[in-house]
C-alpha cells in the first residue's frame, strides 16, 4: 500500500510535466489518498479561497506538517503565519496531537478542511502538497526527510536533523540527488543578534579567531539507552507504537519513551545534551568559522568540556556556562570577543563592536521560514541547508562519540571517519530497521 | 504486521512484570544504562565479555536481552560473534538487531554472514539484509542482490534498488538498468533513486560517461520531477564541459523549475562566466532574472560589466535582480546609477538599491556615496545620510553636521540619526545648537536622542561640555541637558540632576525627577551602582510632590527587592 500510494504521486507528478503552476492544478483537481486518513475532507474548497493579505491560491505553496508536538505546532503557525502558504495536512502517530494540529490548522482558516493523518506515507503520497513541515522526534528527522524527498516534497526539518552521522549524510546526498530545498530548523541563524555575532567573527573584527564556544542543554538527564518494563500497548488509531520507533530498534511499549523528557535523552532516539542544544550553537560557531563544509578534525574532553579543533587552528568549546539566556554563543579572537544568547543580549569586547544596537529576544522561527519559501520558489540554496545541517550535527555526533569511548577521537571531514580508531567508525551509523532505509 | 513481531514475547512480558527472570533482566538492564549514564560514562562501563554474549545469543535469553547484548556487539564485536548473529538473520523477532551488530562490524567475517543471509532470509528479513549490505557498499553481493529486484515483496524489491544503488558499481547500475523496462510502476521511484545513486557513485569513481548516459536516461518526461531535476544536476556534475551549454538551454527553457535549478548551479559552480554575461540579455527576462541571482552568488568578478548592463533593463524584475546583483558584484563607478533608483517610484527597486548599496563591499563606495549627497532631491539625500551611517562610513558625520541647519525636516531627521549613531564629542556644540532650532517637540526628542548618544561616546568631556551649557539656558534646554547628563549616570553629571530636585521652576524639578528615575533605573542593574540608584530614588521621594514621579520611583524601589 505505501510504495502504491507514493508511486500514485510521482506517476500524477509526472503525468503533467513540473513547475509551480502545474503543482496548483493537483490542488484544484486532486482527491486525497483515502486509505488511512483518519480525517479526510474536501482538500479543494478553502485552498481554493483567497483574501485579505493572503496570495491567492495559484500563488500560494501547500504544506504538509508531520509531527505535531509543541514544537510542531510552533512551527505550523509560522507557516501558516504567511500569507503564501496553506496547510492542508497534518499528521501524527498521537490522536491527542493529531486532533490538535487539525483543530490549530480549522481555526486559523475557519473551516475544517485540513486533512489528518497517521501514516506520514499518506500524506507524503498527496501529490497536491508542495511542501513538508517535519517536527517528529530526533529518531525520525532523517528517514522523514528522505522519504519526503522520494515523494518529491520541498522540506523544513526541526533540528537536529540526524541521531547517527551516516543519517543526515544520506540526507543531505538524497536532497541533491533529487533536487530537493531543504531547511534545517536551526532558526537562528535567521535572528538578528546571532547574526550580528557571526558577522563579527567572519568579518574579521574579533581578529583571528582563537575559540568558539558553544552551549549544550543543561539540565538534562544524563545519555543513557535504558529498557523500560513492557506496558499495553495503545490501540494504532490512539498511538501507533510501530510508527513512532520507525528504524529504531523495536521493543515494547512504555509510556515513558515518547515524552520528550525522555527519548531527548535515549541513545536510540536522540544525541542528548550535546545535539540538543548543539545543533544550533555548535552551528552558529561553524559558521563563524566559514567552516560549513567541514568539520573539527579532533576531539577531546578537558573536564566537562568538550573541544574540537579545525583544520585552521580555531577551537570549537563544547560546555556549559555561557550567558544571556538560552543557546548561548562565544566568539573568541585574538582583538575581541562576542558572547550572546536567545535573550537578545550582546556584549562585546571592545563594547564599540556593539555600536547602539539592540536586539529582540527570543527565538522565533517565522523569518527562517519565509527563507525558506523564497528559497523553494527560486531554487536557491537555504541558509540551513542539508549539508550545512549535516556538517554541525556530524561535530556534535563525533563530541558524542569522543564522550562514549573517553578518549580523543581524531576526524577526517573529507573522508567523514575517524582516524585509527575502527571502534569510534563502527558509532558512526546505526543499522535501520526494516523497510525503512537511507 | 512489524507491530506484532513481538507479540508473543510481549504478551508474556505484559504478564509477568512478577515474573522473576525478567524483573532480573530488566533491573540488570537498568543497572547497566545507569553506570553506562552517569559520569565519565560509556567509557568505565564494565569490561564487556564476548563469550558471555556469545552465550546470550545462542541460548534462551529473551528478546531484550539479546538485544542489550547486540547493542555491545556493535560496538565491540569480533569475528568470534558473527555465527551467532548470522543464526539469527532469518528470524523476524531477531533479525534487526543481529544488523545492528553486523552491519557496522569492519571484518569479511561480517559482510560474508550478510551474503549468506541473502538466501535464507525472505520478507522484511530479507529487505533488511539487502538494506545492509548496500550500507556497507558491498560489491560481491551484486549477483546475489539483483534477483531480489524482481522479488514479490515490494519491500525487498525496493530495497534491492536501493542498496545497487549505493553499492553504484557498474554491474550494480547494470542490474538496475537492466531491470528498468519491465519493472511494475510499484518499484520505478525507487529504481529511479537506485540509479542516480548509482550514477553518483560512478561518477565519483571516474566513470563520468557512464553516468551521464543513466542521468540522460532519467531526464526522459516519464520519469517524476524529482528524478529528472536531479539528473539533470547529476549530468551537470558529470559532464561539467557541457554544462554551460546545458544550463542556458534550460534558463530558456519552458518549466521555471529547470530554469531556477539551472541558475542555482551556476551560483555554486565556477567557470564559463564569460559565456553566461554574454548570453544575459539574450534571455527570456524571467531567466535573466534567475542568472542575475546565480552570477551574483557565485561572485566572480567578470560578470560585473553585465550586471551593470542588466540594470537598464525595462523589465521590473530583471532590474531588481541586477540592483541585488549589484550589491554583491557593484564598484564604486555603479553608485551614482544606484543612488539614483533610490528614488525610483517602484518600491521594490527602490528598496533594493537601497539594501546594495548598504552592503557593497568594493573600495571607495563611501566616497562615492557622499559624493551624491550634495546633487540629491532632500527624500534621497535623507536616505544617504542614513546609508551611510549605517556603512558606518566616516563621511557621515560632517555631512551631517552639514545638514542639522537643512530647510527639509527629514533631511534633518535623518542628520540627527547619523549623530545618535556615530557622533563624538566634537559635534557636541552644533547638535546643541540645534536644540533651539528645532522646529518642533518630536525633533527636539531627536535632538537629545543625539546628544545622549554623543554623550555615551564623549565620557568626560562631553560631560563638561553639557554642565557648562547648563549656566544660562532656557528651561527647555536645561531640561535637555538634564537628560543627557542622567543617561551617563556619572556621580559629576548626575550632581545637577539631583539638584534640580530643588529648583524653583516647577518643570525643571519635575522633569529632573524623571531624569533621576531614568538613571536610577539603570544604575540599578549594576551592583556597583545599586546603592547610588536607592539613594537617588529616595531623594525623589522626599522632596517631588508629584504623585505620578513618587508612584514610579517606590515601583524602582521595589524592583531592587
Amino acid at each position: 500500500m505505501r510504495v502504491a500510494i507514493i508511486r500514485e504521486a510521482m506517476t500524477m507528478t509526472k503525468a503533467v510535466s513540473g513547475g509551480r503552476a502545474t503543482r496548483r492544478q493537483f490542488l484544484k483537481g486532486a482527491a486525497a489518498a483515502a486509505a488511512g486518513m483518519v480525517v479526510a475532507p474536501n482538500i479543494v474548497a478553502s485552498a481554493a479561497l483567497g483574501s485579505g493579505d493572503r496570495a491567492a491560491a495559484s500563488e500560494r505553496l501547500t504544506v504538509g506538517v508531520i509531527g505535531l508536538g509543541e514544537r510542531g505546532q510552533y512551527d505550523t503557525g509560522a507557516f501558516m503565519s504567511q500569507p503564501d502558504t496553506q496547510v492542508v495536512a497534518v499528521c501524527d502517530v498521537m490522536a491527542e496531537r493529531r486532533n490538535a494540529g487539525k483543530d490549530l490548522v480549522d481555526a486559523r482558516y475557519g473551516n475544517k478542511d485540513c486533512a489528518a493523518y497517521i501514516d506520514m506515507l499518506e500524506l507524503l503520497a498527496r501529490p497536491d502538497i508542495d511542501v513538508v513541515l517535519i517536527a517528529t522526534g530526533d529518531n525520525w528527522h532523517s528517514e522523514a526527510s528522505i522519504l519526503a524527498a522520494r515523494a518529491g516534497k520541498d522540506i523544513y526539518c526541526e533540528k537536529p536533523m540526524s541521531v547517527a552521522i551516516a543519517e543526515s549524510r544520506a540526507l543531505s546526498d538524497t536532497m541533491r540527488r533529487l533536487g530537493r530545498i531543504f531547511q534545517c530548523g536551526t532558526q537562528r541563524r535567521s535572528i538578528g543578534n546571532f547574526r550580528f555575532a557571526v558577522d563579527l567573527a567572519r568579518s574579521g573584527k574579533l581578529g583571528n579567531l582563537k575559540e568558539l564556544h558553544a552551549q549544550e542543554a543543561a539540565g538534562m538527564p544524563p545519555i543513557n539507552e535504558i529498557v523500560l518494563p513492557a506496558e499495553a500497548e495503545p490501540s494504532r488509531e490512539q498511538f501507533d507504537w510501530n510508527r513512532w520507533l520507525g528504524p529504531a530498534l523495536w521493543r515494547p511499549y512504555n509510556k515513558q519513551y515518547p515524552t520528550r523528557g525522555f527519548w531527548s535523552s535515549h541513545l536510540d532516539f536522540s544525541g542528548g545534551s550535546i545535539t540538543e542544544w548543539g545543533s544550533h550553537t555548535v552551528d552558529l560557531c561553524q559558521w563563524a568559522n566559514n567552516a560549513d563544509d567541514t568539520s573539527p578534525v579532533e576531539y577531546w574532553q578537558e573536564g566537562e568540556r568538550f573541544i574540537g579543533r579545525y583544520a585552521n587552528g580555531v577551537k570549537l568549546v563544547i560546555r556549559t556556562g555561557l550567558r544571556f539566556g538560552t543557546c548561548p554563543v562565544r566568539f573568541e579572537g585574538d582583538e575581541g570577543w562576542v558572547e550572546t544568547g536567545d535573550s537578545g543580549q550582546m556584549e562585546t569586547y571592545p563594547a564599540s563592536l556593539l555600536q547602539e544596537r539592540h536586539f529582540n529576544g527570543g527565538y522565533p522561527s517565522d523569518n527562517h521560514v519565509r527563507a525558506f519559501l523564497d528559497c523553494v520558489k527560486t531554487r536557491q540554496q537555504c541558509v540551513s541547508n542539508a549539508e550545512v545541517a549535516h556538517r554541525s550535527i556530524s561535530a556534535c555526533h563525533v563530541a558524542n562519540i569522543c564522550k562514549r569511548l573517553g578518549r580523543p577521537v581524531k576526524w577526517d571531514p573529507v573522508a567523514e571517519a575517524c582516524i585509527g580508531d575502527e571502534e569510534a567508525n563502527r558509532l558512526r551509523s546505526r543499522a535501520y530497521r526494516e523497510p525503512w532505509y537511507l | 504486521m512489524l507491530s506484532k513481531r513481538w507479540t508473543p514475547a510481549l504478551q508474556e512480558r505484559q504478564r509477568s512484570v512478577k515474573n522473576k527472570r525478567f524483573q532480573f533482566v530488566y533491573a540488570a538492564a537498568l543497572c547497566v544504562a545507569a553506570v553506562l549514564a552517569f559520569g565519565q560514562a560509556w567509557a568505565q562501563a564494565p569490561a564487556f565479555d564476548e563469550n558471555a554474549a556469545i552465550g546470550v545469543l545462542s541460548g534462551g535469553a529473551s528478546p531484550i536481552e539479546k538485544e542489550t547484548v547486540c547493542r555491545e556487539l556493535r560496538q565491540k564485536g569480533t569475528p568470534a560473534s558473527v555465527p551467532a548473529l548470522a543464526a539469527m538473520l532469518p528470524n523476524p523477532e531477531l533479525s534487526h538487531m543481529a544488523r545492528y551488530a553486523l552491519e557496522a562490524m569492519p571484518f569479511p567475517e561480517a559482510v560474508q554472514a550478510l551474503r549468506d543471509a541473502v538466501g535464507k532470509t525472505e520478507g522484511p528479513c530479507k529487505a533488511g539484509v539487502i538494506t545492509s549490505l548496500g550500507a556497507r557498499r558491498d560489491a560481491e553481493a551484486v549477483d546475489l542482490v539483483a534477483p531480489a529486484l524482481k522479488d514479490a515483496n515490494v519491500d525487498v524489491a525496493r530495497a534491492a534498488a536501493g542498496a545497487l544503488g549505493r553499492i553504484g558499481t557498474k554491474r550494480a547500475a547494470k542490474a538496475l538498468l537492466a531491470y528498468e523496462a519491465t519493472a511494475p510502476e510499484s518499484l520505478r521511484p525507487a529504481l529511479a533513486e537506485g540509479l542516480l545513486a548509482a550514477a553518483e557513485r560512478l561518477a565519483k569513481d571516474g566513470e563520468n560517461g557512464k553516468a551521464a548516459g543513466i542521468y540522460k536516461e532519467l531526464q526522459q518526461d516519464a520519469w517524476p520531477m524529482n528524478v529528472r531535476m536531479g539528473a539533470f544536476r547529476g549530468l551537470m556534475d558529470a559532464k561539467p564541459g557541457k554544462a554551460p551549454k546545458r544550463l542556458l538551454a534550460a534558463l530558456q527553457g519552458d518549466e521555471p523549475m529547470f530554469r531556477d535549478m539551472a541558475a542555482q548551479i551556476v551560483a555554486e559552480t565556477k567557470g564559463a562566466t564569460d559565456r553566461y554575461a554574454a548570453a544575459l540579455p539574450t534571455l527570456p527576462v524571467a531567466a535573466q532574472a534567475a542568472l542575475l541571482r546565480g552570477l551574483a552568488e557565485r561572485k566572480d568578478p567578470s560578470a560585473h560589466a553585465a550586471v551593470s548592463q542588466a540594470l537598464q533593463s525595462a523589465d521590473p524584475a530583471v532590474k531588481v535582480a541586477a540592483v541585488k546583483a549589484l550589491g554583491v558584484l557593484g564598484a564604486a563607478e555603479d553608485v551614482p546609477a544606484l543612488t539614483g533608483l533610490m528614488g525610483a517610484d517602484d518600491a521594490a527597486v527602490a528598496d533594493a538599491a537601497n539594501a546594495s548599496l548598504t552592503s557593497m563591499q568594493a573600495k571607495d563606495v563611501d566616497p562615492a556615496v557622499a559624493n551624491a549627497v550634495g546633487g540629491a532631491t532632500p527624500a534621497v539625500k535623507a536616505k544617504l545620510l542614513e546609508l551611510l551611517a549605517n556603512r558606518r562610513a566616516e563621511q557621515a558625520v560632517p555631512l551631517a553636521v552639514a545638514s542639522l541647519k537643512d530647510a527639509d525636516a527629514a533631511v534633518r531627521g535623518a542628520a540627527l540619526s547619523v549623530i545618535t549613531l556615530l557622533g563624538k564629542q566634537e559635534q557636541f556644540a552644533d547638535t546643541l545648537a540645534s536644540l533651539s532650532t528645532a522646529a518642533d517637540s518630536s525633533e527636539r526628542s531627536s535632538v537629545e536622542k543625539a546628544l545622549i548618544g554623543i554623550a555615551s561616546r564623549g565620557g568626560d568631556a562631553t560631560v563638561a561640555s553639557a554642565l557648562d551649557a547648563l549656566n544660562g539656558a532656557n528651561t527647555q534646554t536645561r531640561v535637555s541637558l538634564l537628560r543627557v547628563l542622567a543617561s551617563t549616570t556619572q556621580p559629576k553629571a548626575m550632581e545637577p540632576v539631583l539638584a534640580s530636585l530643588d529648583d524653583a521652576d516647577e518643570t525643571v524639578r519635575t522633569e529632573g525627577a524623571w531624569a533621576v528615575i531614568s538613571a536610577a533605573t539603570e544604575m540599578g542593574k549594576n551592583p556597583e551602582t545599586k546603592q547610588r540608584a536607592v539613594d537617588a530614588l529616595n531623594a525623589v521621594l522626599a522632596k517631588s510632590q508629584n504623585n505620578d514621579v513618587r508612584q514610579r520611583a517606590q515601583e524602582v524601589l521595589g524592583s531592587f527587592k
